[in-house]
């Protein structure tokens, strides 16, 4: 498996994308070779706060097996967003 | 008439034709299925008005009957076997006849000569459908039922936390509220209070979600505000312990983003603290925005103690004339009018416009959206009154005559459990001391405690608060000396109030090493920062006896 790996989000990032972004998360982070995690989020257009819990929760999950997560390419309201929440603090920003 | 193997598919077989009926029976039975036989409307009649009509699984009836047309029992049949499924067999292959059988209630035919394994095809697929339709009533009616019990569960939860807030939210004029759930229950909430020391502690938090799971999330920080902030407790004490009770009590994956401030008339400062929460918007008295202060700290419950990051944003309070704090929810909404979402630039023009009817304005806004997808909620806080009011207060003669003089010594773990300035202001509260008198008291020997405490007492340097996770250093040093407290550490307060000359005087000293010589005083007051600074300014008079353990003041109401 790859060190590095991306998971590409859609436009909406919200409630409906918990179970599928947990298990992919779940599927990466198994993998002990990952190193570094990119969240994709050029394509997102909107996100809510149970997707900044998603992403707090991947923080927490990541660090404990030592896997760095860079959120990349977020801008508009997502930007905004992910800004407020003040996530450089939890993240790296790409 | 009895039927036994309850498990088994039951057949009632109305057919006069002797050899058809025994055919059916045996090939049914082969089937293990069970069945009962009958042969004219009347027999048919009699079966399905005893107790075991019930029972049955599918009906094969024969149209052509001695006594009669078969159809004309359906209506029985469905009345008295409502779960049973009906193949109708006739030797009439008329398109019409089925046609009318079909209106009147059938679920399948089949013509004679029958083809036996057809029927069984129809048999097992007509009482398939009924068994369908019979598990998905059966699960419409508990869903109503869990969806009745879910109400109910709501509406109680939804009492308990409204009465919560209610308890805590005497209506006050200068704090204006709306919350605007989007569902039963909102994840967004206000709340206020009052400390000793007369400031003003409001808090907008918005919980992750919404409905019933963000509420809850609210009701581990609703005491914990109350307490504190009575007690005056500087605001990042306040943010520091509202995020460790939530990172210790919510799921990883759960949050409350809360803009916090604390509002001193004593002080003439205003405090902000925004951990996720849109810029909170402290306007001058002609609508312009003065300040906005936006989230630069996480939500609370996300960061450990080490890591959490508790400064504020100070603010002059006699420069600001009205303080707003939103949800994201209020700028994420639709308007209908414009068909876009509300921007930070149209509330600030809304004040702008008409500072005084903003909130009001901003409202009017807010309601003409589309359906909200998120709670909606807004505060704000007129510091312009907080002002007024103490100068009222200022200006209220004390009609009290008499003299109250106390003395309070604790030692040893007692310096734990006792928080001194909380019990003397009650004490001068009861004596009906001037508010302002009592705020000023609370507010100096907080001051003067907490420094005789941590620096006399416990020997820490406030100076470790201003390095890297020193909020955290600090109070884990904290945690610990005061958990090693013995008889010989003592602070002692003596206090005297004249109401003939409004006066009140202090004394603060503890078992502390105070300072070398008295030319360290100087140093010393440096040391104390903006806290001793704040007592001089509060007080009538402020002397530090060396070796520095024991404080003077006056304090004039």
């Amino acid at each position: 498996m790859a060190e590095n790996t991306t998971i590409r989000l859609a436009n909406r990032f919200d409630f409906s994308q918990h179970k599928s972004f947990s298990s992919q998360c779940e599927q990466l982070l198994a993998d002990s070779s990952l190193k570094q995690l990119d969240i994709d989020f050029s394509q997102v257009q909107y996100l809510d706060s149970s997707a900044l819990g998603m992403l707090v929760l991947l923080a927490k999950k990541a660090s404990n097996q030592g896997v760095t997560v860079t959120l990349r390419g977020a801008q508009g309201t997502a930007k905004d967003i992910l800004e407020m929440a003040n996530m450089h603090k939890l993240f790296a920003i790409g | 008439m009895h039927m036994a193997n309850p498990g088994k598919l039951k057949v009632l077989v109305v057919e006069d034709d002797l050899l058809f009926n025994q055919f059916y029976t045996m090939f049914l039975e082969m089937k293990d299925a069970v069945c009962v036989s009958c042969f004219t409307v009347e027999e048919a009649r009699h079966i399905l008005e005893s107790d075991i009509s019930e029972q049955f699984d599918v009906i094969i009836l024969d149209n052509h009957l001695t006594d009669g047309e078969g159809l004309t029992i359906l209506p029985l049949i469905k009345q008295r076997c409502n779960g049973a499924a009906v193949v109708m067999v006739s030797g009439n292959d008329d398109t019409n006849f089925f046609l009318r059988a079909f209106a009147e209630g059938i679920d399948d035919y089949a013509v004679k000569p029958i083809n036996m394994d057809l029927l069984w095809v129809k048999i097992t697929r007509s009482v398939a459908q009924y068994r369908l339709a019979a598990a998905n009533a059966q699960q419409q009616r508990e869903l109503e039922i869990w969806v009745s019990e879910e109400q109910k569960e709501q509406e109680l939860a939804r009492f308990i936390f409204h009465n919560m807030t209610k308890q805590m939210l005497q209506p006050v004029s200068f704090i204006q509220t709306k919350i605007q759930p989007s569902a039963l229950f909102s994840g967004d909430v206000v709340l206020y209070r009052q400390g000793y020391d007369g400031s003003w502690y409001v808090l907008l938090a918005d919980s992750m979600g919404h409905g019933l799971a963000a509420a809850v999330a609210l009701m581990p920080i609703m005491e914990l505000f109350e307490s504190m902030s009575s007690r005056a407790l500087p605001l990042s004490n306040l943010v520091f312990e509202l995020n460790r009770k939530l990172a210790r009590q919510l799921p990883d994956d759960r949050f409350v983003a809360a803009a916090v401030l604390k509002i001193n008339p004593l002080t003439d400062l205003i405090e902000v603290w925004n951990g996720g929460m849109p810029p909170v918007m402290l306007f001058a008295a002609d609508g312009t925005l003065r300040q906005c202060v936006r989230s630069s700290n996480m939500a609370l419950g996300i960061l450990s103690d080490d890591l959490v990051e508790v400064t504020t944003k100070k603010v002059t309070l006699h420069e600001i004339d009205r303080i707003l704090m939103f949800s994201d929810g209020a700028v994420e909404t639709v308007i209908s009018a414009t068909g876009e979402m509300l921007t930070y630039t149209d509330i600030e023009n809304i004040y702008a416009q008409n500072a005084e009817l903003g909130f009001g304005n901003l409202l009017a806004t807010l309601a003409d959206c589309a359906d909200a997808v998120d709670d909606i909620s807004a505060c704000e806080v007129h510091c312009a009154t907080i002002m007024q009011k103490l100068v009222t207060s200022l200006r209220e003669p004390c009609q009290k005559q008499g003299i109250f003089s106390c003395e309070m010594t604790l030692s040893g773990r007692c310096l734990n459990d006792i928080n001194p300035p909380t019990e003397l202001v009650e004490l001068l509260l009861h004596l009906a001391v001037p508010q302002e008198l009592c705020n000023k008291t609370y507010a100096v020997l907080t001051e003067l405690f907490q420094n005789s405490f941590e620096h006399g007492v416990l020997q820490l340097n406030s100076e470790i608060k201003q390095q890297e996770d020193g909020f955290f250093t600090f109070y884990q040093l904290k945690e610990e000396r005061s958990e090693n407290l013995s008889a010989t550490d003592s602070i002692r307060i003596c206090l005297e109030w004249k109401a003939v000359s409004s006066e009140l005087t202090l004394e603060i000293l503890d078992s502390g090493q105070g300072f070398v010589s008295q030319s360290s005083l100087a140093q010393e007051h440096q040391h104390y920062g903006r806290g001793l600074s704040m007592v001089a300014n509060l007080a009538s008079s402020l002397t530090v006896v060396a070796p520095g353990n024991h404080i003077k003041v006056v304090i004039n109401g």
